[in-house]
């Protein structure tokens, strides 16, 4: 049951990153940001990088719109959260998924009155429907799901959905936002999804090795 | 909101009650044969440790018996500062929230935040 593959539905996670890249590309005529989302060891997704070429036209990225993919990434992890928070099993797993509902709420909370106090008024754009889109997606994937089998894909899609979060934020939206206040907030942002991603790594091992 | 646990911080368990007199005496004995080693029986100093950007700062701190330590949450995301042998908790300290604490025994503390547990530092107590 615990087996190491990761369930085909996530390649949806790392079209985040390529999304987010192609927009970059755009905006910074360099292709440079689409490298692969699954570099780092044990994420074996390599089937779904074609993927990223297709959102090669993707429109350049504004503060606005930068406002409302960084709304849309938190949204939707405080969603998946609240899946857990029903259908996890495991005391780590159910944890961590009541940590994600409140860090994302709180940085929901800080992101809108930062656009609030700036003027900018974030903008859905092609990205960030994408993102929920997707989202959707593994939200009715995870739904399918019960026991240990959902505890280990909830985390397995947590580790996922960070370091292509992660990514996307080192690569797209730190480099393209332009308001100072916006990229020190991303900045300032960085770290909590680094300890996510290390806090659901630590997560996923336990849940591998049964400690 | 703002501040809590002036109270809870000093909740950390203390010496026996018929010692202070004696471990005073001994404490400034050594003090002053040791020659001046800056501080330690100096009065009580109020330390900080900011945690900011899921870091606490400083990561490692030496403070006397005696002293208060304030930990004071920088991030918007809560965060709380937990012993790991359970002798204290801050509980959750959300933005700009200070809980502060008067350590009254000498010990290393390996502390941690509970809801972030790859967040780590140390607290040194010395007498």
């Amino acid at each position: 049951m615990n087996t190491r593959p990761r369930p085909a539905a996530y390649p949806t996670l790392f079209t985040l990153a390529a999304l987010l890249a192609a927009g970059a590309a755009c905006a910074n005529n360099s292709d440079s940001a689409a490298s692969a989302a699954d570099e780092q060891q044990g994420q074996p997704a390599s089937e779904v990088q074609p993927q990223a070429a297709s959102a090669a036209a993707a429109p350049a990225l504004d503060d606005a719109d930068i406002a409302a993919i960084v709304v849309a990434a938190n949204t939707i992890d405080i969603r998946y959260g609240e899946i857990a928070r029903e259908r996890a099993t495991n005391a780590q797993v159910k944890e961590f998924a009541e940590t994600m509902i409140r860090d994302h709420t709180a940085v929901n909370k800080s992101a809108a009155e930062l656009v609030t106090r700036l003027g900018v008024t974030p903008r859905e754009n092609d990205v960030s429907r994408s993102l929920e889109a997707q989202a959707a997606e593994m939200r009715e994937t995870l739904k399918t799901k019960s026991g240990a089998e959902f505890d280990r894909a909830y985390i397995d899609n947590e580790v996922a959905y960070h370091r292509a979060v992660l990514q996307a934020i080192d690569e797209t939206l730190i480099p393209n936002a332009k308001n100072a206040e916006l990229k020190q907030t991303l900045v300032g942002v960085r770290p909590a999804i680094q300890a996510h991603l290390e806090h659901a790594e630590l997560i996923q091992r336990s849940l591998t090795t049964g400690t | 909101m703002k501040r809590r646990g002036e109270a809870a911080g000093r909740s950390v368990r203390g010496g026996a009650p018929g010692l202070p007199v004696l471990a005073a005496v001994l404490v400034l004995t050594w003090s002053v044969a040791s020659g001046c080693r800056a501080g330690r029986a100096a009065a009580p100093k109020r330390h900080v440790v900011e945690i900011e950007q899921f870091v606490y700062r400083p990561d490692t701190l030496r403070v006397g018996v005696g002293d208060t330590v304030a930990w004071l949450n920088r991030d918007v995301v809560p965060h709380t500062a937990t012993d790991g042998a359970k002798a204290w908790d801050s509980g959750i300290l959300g933005k700009d929230a200070e809980w502060r604490m008067v350590p009254t025994t000498p010990g290393v503390h390996h502390y941690l935040c509970a809801l972030h547990p790859t967040m780590k530092a140390v607290l040194i107590v010395e007498e």
